[in-house]
């Protein structure tokens, strides 16, 4: 018994010393969420933590829509999301600000029996939303074909791949079908887990990717970085303009820049900027990585989350980071008007500060 | 068992009157031996604790005389004991007792209070979609979160299903097995096998999964669904279908490999104690061996095998991480055995982290935990019991299903 209590007493006081610690650092930075835009977090905090000693940042990755709950009631101090704040969200969660870190996209991948790698098939649409409803079977039906002449199709059966987990990427995917298909948009809607009418769903990206590359037949969606990181052929997807545009770090960049030259393009940034962008090289299936900072945070803890963004946006842009990781960098310029407004007035922090002193 | 464990149990049990609180003479006697036994493994090298020693008073215990003529003392006479005895404060020692059974009493209390709350806050958290859906969620197929519908039946038919392939697959392989180590296995393989049995039901059900995605799905895929589509599926549509890999059937499976462990050690154990008079008798009566495992040896451990596999059951019911895998994750009735599902834990795995976000989503998820929750809880309550009426008691500890 003594033992025991010896034991559970020097575990208490190791515990405490370990808070004590923890009280001694300067600040602290919790980042959570979208499971997508942690490999690029941790490398930025990493050079970040190098660069500013004294800020201590823990990432996690947990998905999207505990990123945005968790910053909306305090618990972390930045949820990450590949989900722009919708009406529903906006209303629920009042507080929160988005912040735009960085540019990806979602991908349409594919084996199908015969046909070569770098094929490059071209898709619209209409047509995807149709073999992800279950009502085009096979890889030769009319309408693939008719979008892709020069490739002979063989008659094989289509294998719907998508994502079983709540994933920005689904939302992405799914924006793109609600946007350019009336059937979709009425009987599933964009969201992180629709209820999928056919196929098999995966847990994670990784999966997706397994799943698509075992399967003859079969057709799934990933992310840039997925593309890049095992060689994957994917679809050129249809834009507004009529053009077939594949995925790649410019033609998503292109997009933004698109979006942020738009003037009526929300000074929020909440709007989607997948599919009602004009150009001829913009991919249409594009989004932001959104931070998303409550503006209920302590004035101190403020002003190192916002010297934190501007490092992100600025310094953490470069290519090491983002296009290594599977992301395609921001531009700073076209971003700027917005985000000053966004942190300059939104968000509070500089006056709160000086009351706080030091 | 060491002497001075056996020596300082047993005036305890001669002279519970003896103490001063005879309201409290029931629980004393219950909770003495444990306490002992704690204080003796902890005072080691002083062989006998101060408070016990003056309660052996009566008569000098044998063991005690032994070891103290070893020691080259003088056997301690009744009357030093009695001395002992007076010396010894009786609160001290009531105090001590009251002390520790209060402790066991908030240690159970902490489960009975720790199982409230999971229960209380799961009812709690799923009451907007028991409010709103009523009995209907159980009948509802569709679960769409857009626009705020749910129902449970796709992922309770999911879950049936799977569950019910892995018993098919189990139940047959893990009596044969059983019938083997018990009767027909060589000496030195029952040991190794039973051994391997039980590492067997303690392996991660991850590394269950990942085996079944580098070994089941390809062999599913290539050989026998196509093969099942080619025989059985000509005739009916249950068995045809795309080779697909993924699905209930090889969920199913990979949940049966690990199923057949429980049901197999649970048998083999209930086979062994099947009384040997029986089996003398029944080769009396000029049985073979066959006709005896079989007429008398399997007959006698039904209830057994019953009880083993509604353990199995609940194994394979809450079965998440290789269900989550391999089963599709697809949110439809499976019409055939090659069709893709869904089951209630792998949708909480894979969703419920998303499903925060919203009040209704995630009570509805909630609530669907809480049939599992129910579900699993009258499955293995029901099995233990038909366990306990056979065995005992016997095998409580060795059945605990997770």
């Amino acid at each position: 018994m003594k033992l025991v209590v010896r034991t559970a007493g020097a575990a208490l006081a190791g515990l405490m010393a370990l808070a004590g610690v923890g009280q001694a650092q300067a600040s602290d930075i919790t980042i959570s969420g979208s499971t997508m835009l942690f490999p690029l977090e941790q490398v930025w905090s990493q050079a970040y933590m190098k660069s500013h000693p004294g800020t201590h940042i823990s990432v996690a990755s947990t998905g999207s829509g505990f990123g945005i709950s968790n910053a909306a009631n305090g618990n972390i101090t930045i949820g990450a999301s590949d989900a722009y704040l919708t009406r529903d969200l906006k209303k629920r969660y009042s507080s929160l600000v988005s912040i735009p870190v960085a540019f990806e996209d979602t991908q349409v991948i594919y084996n199908v029996p015969g046909i070569a790698k770098g094929a490059s098939l071209r898709m619209d649409g209409p047509t995807l939303a149709r073999i992800y409803m279950g009502k085009i079977h096979f890889w030769d039906d009319t309408a693939i074909r008719a979008l892709n002449p020069d490739v002979t199709f063989p008659h094989s059966r289509i294998k719907v791949i998508h994502r079983a987990d709540a994933s920005g990427t689904t939302f992405v995917f799914t924006d793109y079908l609600a946007q350019t298909s009336k059937e979709w948009n009425e009987e599933i809607g964009r969201d992180l887990a629709p209820s999928w009418p056919v196929g098999s769903g995966y847990n994670g990206s990784d999966a997706v990717v397994a799943a698509v590359l075992a399967t003859p037949g079969a057709i799934g969606y990933v992310g840039l970085g997925w593309i890049n990181e095992y060689h994957l052929d994917s679809m050129a997807l249809k834009n507004r303009d009529g053009y077939f545009v594949k995925g790649t770090v410019k033609t998503i960049q292109a997009a933004g820049k698109a979006a942020l030259h738009d003037p009526t393009f929300p000074e929020d940034f909440n709007r989607s900027i997948v599919w009602k962008l004009h150009g001829k090289d913009v991919y249409p299936d594009a989004n932001f990585e959104f931070w998303m900072v409550s503006t209920a945070l302590p004035g101190s803890t403020m002003n190192d989350v916002k010297t934190l963004i501007m490092w992100a946006l600025t310094k953490g842009q470069v290519e090491k980071y983002t296009v290594k990781t599977g992301f395609s960098p921001l531009p700073f310029a076209p971003l700027k008007p917005r985000l000053d407004k966004i942190l300059n007035h939104i968000l509070p922090g500089n006056t709160v500060d000086i009351e706080s002193g030091g | 068992m060491s002497s001075p464990f056996i020596s300082e149990e047993r005036p305890f049990r001669k002279s519970p009157d003896r103490t001063e609180t005879p309201r409290k003479h029931k629980d004393v006697t219950m909770a003495a031996p444990e306490h002992e036994q704690g204080d003796s493994l902890l005072s080691h090298g002083d062989h006998r604790p101060p408070v016990v020693a003056p309660l052996s008073f009566l008569s000098p215990d044998p063991d005690e005389v032994r070891d103290a003529q070893e020691l080259g003392r003088s056997a301690p006479s009744t009357e030093t004991t009695l001395k002992n005895l007076r010396r010894a404060s009786h609160s001290q020692v009531l105090r001590s007792e009251r002390l520790f059974h209060l402790t066991l009493r908030l240690g159970g209390l902490f489960i009975l209070l720790l199982f409230a709350t999971v229960l209380g806050v799961s009812v709690v958290e799923a009451w907007p979609s028991i409010e709103k859906f009523g009995w209907s969620f159980l009948w509802t197929p569709t679960w769409n979160p857009h626009r705020h519908i749910f129902g449970a039946w796709t992922y309770l038919v999911g879950t049936f299903w799977v569950t019910g392939i892995a018993l098919i697959f189990a139940i047959p392989i893990a009596i044969l097995s059983a019938l083997f180590l018990s009767d027909y296995a060589p000496k030195w393989l029952v040991g190794g096998v039973s051994t391997l049995m039980e590492m067997l039901a303690g392996i991660p059900s991850i590394v269950f999964g990942a085996f079944g995605i580098i070994f089941v799905v390809p062999l599913m895929r290539d050989h026998v669904e196509p093969f099942l589509a080619n025989t059985l599926g000509r005739h009916f549509d249950f068995f045809s279908g795309d080779a697909m890999g993924y699905g209930i059937l090889s969920a199913g499976l990979v949940v049966g490999i690990m199923v057949i462990p429980l049901v197999a050690t649970v048998t083999r154990d209930s086979l062994v104690m099947v009384p040997r008079e029986t089996v003398e008798a029944a080769y009396a009566l000029g049985s073979t061996k066959a006709e005896m495992v079989y007429f008398v040896k399997l007959p006698a451990v039904v209830p057994g095998i019953i009880g083993s596999v509604i353990l199995g059951f609940g194994r394979a019911l809450g079965e998440t991480m290789a269900v989550l895998l391999l089963v599709g994750n697809q949110a439809s009735v499976p019409t055939s055995i090659q069709d893709v599902g869904y089951t209630i834990s792998s949708l909480l795995a894979n969703t419920f982290t998303y499903a925060v976000i919203d009040p209704l989503f995630s009570a509805a998820e909630i609530e669907l935990g809480l049939i599992l929750l129910v579900i699993s809880l009258v499955v293995n309550t029901l099995g233990r019991e038909l366990l306990l009426k056979l065995m005992g008691g016997r095998l409580a500890g060795s059945v605990g299903g997770g």
